[in-house]
């Protein structure tokens, strides 16, 4: 028989705190054994199908079976992309810095097998990490095992490495991850929705009660086709859930695209370019939000929320002891609320739903934060941010203090305002060298 | 005093893990050897000893706690000191595998400072 749980917070609200603090517990765990520098920021927490994942591993992965006991019972699975392979297998091995980003770059799926051994025992202490923080966090919790690794392109026949159909409603969290200054890479936890029914009792029929409509809408077997359909991506909520574009891929941001492809092939060749070399260079204390939305990592989701609202950003930054401590977006805000208090859905909300409004936005706001200094121009600015796929960067002055926040709005409005002959106040800086970025 | 050093694993990228963590304690060694697991590791400490083992628990064919008892029985190891490494923290498995002869228990996630905490003793 299960023992009863104590915890006062639904599962799939708690994983994605329980599963960031773990995975940020295995790169501490890296830098502890091995001095490998490692910083992982949650990108995505939402329930969909594993369709949502192929923008963030869009090539082969490896696969790490886990098998739960305790409060979270049944099979889950951890995901590392390709570059994460080459990345931590390589540089366990000690293979040379250029060796390991050529493999980034370069790597094909039997170059990735042949590291099998060392990228199998990542998979243990990645599991070994999530076990110490599960047992800490989750109270019930057993036992975490590993029991299969694999490493194949996921998308071949994605039933039969995880086990259910395609459209199987899982939570899906994704976060990316950063190590020096190689290219930054994927992981990400998927928990099939099973994982979350409640132990099924064994009433006698003719007693049995009727399933409520919030059960039958949990129940993977008949998943309510709207509660489960991941957003669209033609408007993406928030930077966070901006994922890397394959080239194959319909692009449904033509211009954002078009900007990131020429800022990542020539930032040089923009810097110079004689037509837009004016606004390009134009630094971020221009056309910077100088009053953006502050919040303590304390406040709840509840107040985070109506705070943006009322100030119409999407956008906040999170202080603490007058530091710039994380970053908050709205789509943050959303992914940690449970679907079921968005309004198509409210008709299957559960009691236990509203707890989620008061998740404290430490848990899950997006650090650490890269920011940027008054003078940075826009070219660079777009290229922090297309480099690190972030769309909000705090300008900060070299004293520590935040000065304001440039997101994708103001870079687009400046950019538009030029294009259209509404000129802002722009000034060509005369040398790229005299430009201080951090 | 020159010492020497076997890492017991099933793991090849664990032992080099291990080997690498130990190095960056600044504890050195003069000679280091590596077995995939127990009875690999006997065999190799039968032909020559080592003045310290770091051992995993759970491996194939033969497991560290068994590893230790055998070590334990032959002559040129009575004073090799053997130190357990383990993702597993109960007490109840430290006390037996403490118990069965083994002069130290580390848990993973090592770090190099838990190496030189738990190896300077034995290198005087």
């Amino acid at each position: 028989m299960t023992e009863p749980t104590v915890q006062s917070v639904p599962l799939e609200t708690m994983l994605p705190q329980v599963s960031t603090l773990s995975m940020q517990t295995f790169c501490e765990d890296m830098d502890g054994m091995l001095g490998i520098s490692i910083s992982c920021a949650l990108c995505q927490a939402a329930p969909g199908t594993l369709d949502r994942l192929k923008p963030f591993f869009p090539k082969f992965a490896a696969v790490y079976s886990v098998k739960a006991q305790g409060t979270l019972s049944g099979r889950f699975d951890l995901l590392l992309d390709k570059n994460a392979l080459f990345l931590l297998a390589g540089t366990i091995v000690m293979l040379p810095e250029d060796k390991i980003k050529e493999q980034c770059k370069q790597g094909t799926l039997e170059n990735a097998l042949k590291l099998s051994d060392t990228i199998k025992e990542i998979g243990n202490l990645i599991v070994g990490a999530w076990d110490r923080i599960f047992r800490e966090q989750m109270p019930g919790h057993k036992h975490l095992l590993q029991t299969n690794t694999q490493i194949l392109n996921l998308w071949d026949k994605p039933a039969n490495i995880f086990g259910f159909k395609e459209d199987t409603t899982c939570l899906l969290i994704v976060w990316e991850m950063t190590m020096g200054d190689y290219p930054p890479f994927h992981g990400a936890a998927v928990f099939p929705a099973a994982l979350f029914e409640p132990p099924k009792e064994e009433p006698a029929p003719a007693e049995a009660p009727a399933q409520t409509p919030a059960e039958s809408a949990a129940a993977p077997a008949q998943p309510e086709p709207a509660a489960v359909q991941p957003p669209q991506p033609s408007e993406p909520a928030d930077a966070a859930l901006v994922c890397p574009q394959t080239q194959e891929s319909t692009d449904p941001h033509p211009v954002w695209n078009a900007i990131q492809q020429r800022v990542r092939s020539a930032p040089d060749a923009i810097y110079a370019a004689p037509l837009d070399a004016a606004v390009l260079n134009c630094p971020a204390r221009v056309f910077m939000n100088p009053k953006p939305l502050w919040l303590s990592p304390n406040d709840s989701v509840e107040t985070a929320r109506q705070r943006m609202q009322q100030n119409n950003t999407r956008y906040a930054l999170v202080e603490e002891k007058d530091q710039l401590v994380g970053i908050l977006s709205q789509g943050d805000v959303q992914a940690a609320l449970s679907p079921y208090l968005r309004t198509p859905f409210e008709e299957y909300r559960r009691p236990l739903d509203e707890a989620s409004l008061q998740i404290r936005i430490r848990w899950f706001m997006s650090r650490p934060v890269h920011t940027a200094s008054p003078d940075t121009p826009m070219w660079k600015l777009m290229d922090i941010m297309c480099r690190h796929q972030i769309r909000a960067v705090p300008i900060q002055d070299a004293g520590g203090t935040v000065t304001g926040l440039v997101t994708v709005t103001e870079i687009f409005q400046t950019l538009l305002k030029t294009l259209t002959g509404g000129s802002p106040a722009v000034q060509p800086e005369p040398t790229k060298d005299c430009i201080k970025t951090d | 005093m020159p010492k020497s050093l076997m890492i017991v694993d099933d793991s090849a990228t664990m032992r080099k893990i291990i080997m690498r963590t130990v190095r960056m304690s600044g504890l050195e060694f003069d000679r280091t050897e590596e077995a995939g697991n127990g009875a690999e590791a006997i065999e190799k400490l039968k032909a020559s000893p080592v003045d310290i083992v770091l051992c995993d628990i759970n491996m194939p064919e033969m497991p560290g706690t068994e590893m230790v008892k055998q070590a334990r029985q032959l002559p040129n190891c009575q004073n090799t000191k053997i130190i357990m490494v383990s993702t597993e923290s109960a007490q109840d498995l430290i006390n037996s595998v403490l118990a069965s002869g083994a002069n130290g228990y580390i848990t993973k996630p090592f770090t190099p400072e838990k190496f030189q905490e738990q190896l300077a003793p034995f290198m005087s």
